[in-house]
């Protein structure tokens, strides 16, 4: 919509915003893109290469211990390199947000 | 919670024997009314056919997946040069296959001999003939005798090891840098790259500058290559500064490092800088695709076998998939790591054509981790997607450990490559 829709004509500029505002407020929030969960499954597997369950490890965290909310949180922060690490915020910075919040949302506790 | 790997594995246990779906396998795993459930044959037990086999149970209950691997234990070459120099026992590089036949892999000791593609079976060296709906190969490398390295065969492998494939020459290598006399030169021949463990040769003269700084004080290392530039190679060489000042010589390609012959029975290595008589050696052959995928023409003239990316289903063999160091899989290195993340590809891609659908979108990943010290390691790390129709490394991500990090974050990374190791042998093998 060009901006001279608007010019010298208050009623239809009124009319304009309304009709945008209703578009606003009817459209659902852009839902984040659903993944394949085999595509998901295959990221989660990608995880497991210095994270699989069930071996004792000497300081690498076991997954199984974490929340969704916890792996989105470390994750989000590896990624913007907010928070220390040696590998995982040059891991995290090939994922985009939809990837982190669902693979969190699969394999956290 | 969603599916995790602890529900699966539960699920998979109860599905062995009857194949039927586990809540949270990926495909339909009930089986259309008389038909049979889809066989796929694995050849090769190392990190990329183990990892495979775990993995097509993991995302179809359903399937019937056959592992054909010789030996009853397989020697990793991770972690093989902390055998060398004494950090760690043989032992700890041994992985056996029994975790992986609880999740329902059959598996069988023995070798495939023969590829039939066109009526899709294989014959194995002890006569048996299995048929498969897919076959996957994973053979690792093989070694190309006399190949610029003239003088360079497998009898000449007992005085100068490879120890490039674990077990025996790993063995054998120890205990000869055990004997040498202090003063001696240890030389590493490295040829031309793509190789295996493309990090290894030099890791390999870390960690045994390592060791002779306490056992044999007066020797040196020689690394004679047939590369101008290597792998990590500002990392090792801010590391050999550090740790090993003066006891490590590397003469690149440029320097006249490339080999053209070796006299095992005097243990002399000539290369184009002249003649080398050395106390102890390791001489890494120039490789090429495992010996079943050569003989059965998965190879091209590169020596390696071409495959699509999003199945590695080879370009030349229909019906038959390529995993790990003999498979060219783009920018991926020839790593344990990359041989396990190209087998959950390759699974999920079998899986989906198995049952009739269209594999989709694929991710990958490689962690590396190299030791220059007991508790001294550095890394590197990338993750690939599948896009236009290749594997693609994605930028902005991934890279190398930083140079110039303190020691404590050096010490880390020591402590993390033991515990990739000791997690990627759960993952791949359930070990």
């Amino acid at each position: 919509m060009s901006e001279c829709c608007y010019q010298g004509n208050l009623a239809s500029y009124v009319c304009g915003a309304l009709v945008l505002l209703s578009l606003v407020i009817c459209l659902p929030v852009r839902a984040s893109e659903n993944l394949d969960e085999p595509y998901l499954q295959l990221l989660a597997a990608s995880c497991r290469i210095c994270h699989s369950d069930g071996v004792t490890r000497l300081e690498t965290p076991s997954l199984q211990d974490l929340t969704a909310a916890d792996i989105k949180r470390l994750l989000s922060a590896f990624k913007a390199d907010s928070e220390p690490a040696t590998i995982m915020n040059r891991i995290a910075s090939a994922l985009s947000d939809e990837e982190i919040d669902q693979l969190a949302a699969m394999i956290g506790r | 919670m969603s599916r995790t790997r602890r529900q699966f594995l539960s699920s998979l246990v109860g599905a062995v024997a009857a194949s039927t779906c586990g809540s949270l396998a990926l495909a339909s795993c009930v089986q259309p009314s008389g038909r049979r459930a889809p066989r796929v044959v694995i050849a090769g037990g190392g990190y990329g056919g183990a990892t495979c086999a775990k993995y097509l149970r993991f995302f179809d209950a359903g399937l019937n997946v056959t592992l054909i691997e010789p030996t009853r234990w397989y020697a990793t070459c991770p972690f093989s040069n902390a055998v060398l120099s004494g950090l760690v026992d043989e032992s700890y590089t041994r992985l056996g296959y029994a975790g992986l036949a609880k999740l329902g892999v059959r598996v069988i000791h023995d070798a495939v001999r023969v590829i039939h593609p066109e009526k899709r079976t294989v014959m194995l060296s002890g006569g048996a003939m299995l048929s498969y709906d897919r076959l996957v190969v994973s053979p690792g490398v093989s070694f190309r005798w006399n190949h610029v390295f003239s003088g360079y065969d497998e009898h000449a492998t007992l005085s100068m090891p490879h120890a490039w494939n674990g077990g025996p020459q790993v063995t054998l290598l120890k205990k000869q840098l055990v004997a040498m006399a202090d003063g001696g030169t240890f030389a590493i021949v490295v040829p031309a790259l793509p190789f295996r463990c493309p990090p290894g040769p030099y890791e390999r003269a870390s960690l045994i500058a390592h060791y002779f700084k306490s056992a044999k004080p007066r020797s040196k290392i020689l690394i004679l290559d047939a590369n101008e530039h290597f792998s990590k190679q500002d990392l090792f060489e801010e590391a050999w500064d550090t740790l090993y000042p003066g006891r490590i010589t590397r003469i690149p390609i440029s320097a006249g490092g490339l080999v053209n012959s070796i006299d095992s029975r005097r243990m002399s290595i000539h290369a184009e800088a002249g003649k080398f008589k050395v106390a102890a050696a390791s001489v890494i052959p120039f490789q090429q695709a495992g010996r079943l995928a050569v003989s059965h023409a998965l190879a091209d003239e590169t020596g390696w076998c071409p495959v699509d990316h999003q199945t590695f289903e080879s370009t030349r063999v229909p019906g038959v998939h390529v995993l790990g160091d003999s498979c060219l899989a783009g920018a991926m290195p020839k790593s344990a790591s990359s041989a396990n993340s190209q087998a959950k590809v390759c699974s999920l891609a079998i899986a989906a054509l198995l049952r009739d659908r269209e594999p989709g979108a694929m991710i990958y990943h490689n962690t590396c981790y190299s030791l220059a010290a007991p508790d001294y390691g550095i890394s590197i790390t990338d993750m690939y997607r599948y896009e236009d129709k290749r594997l693609r490394v994605v930028q902005r991500a991934g890279g190398l450990s930083p140079l110039g990090a303190p020691l404590e974050y050096r010490a880390k990374e020591a402590v993390y490559a033991r515990d990739w190791f000791t997690a990627i042998n759960a993952d791949s093998f359930d070990a």
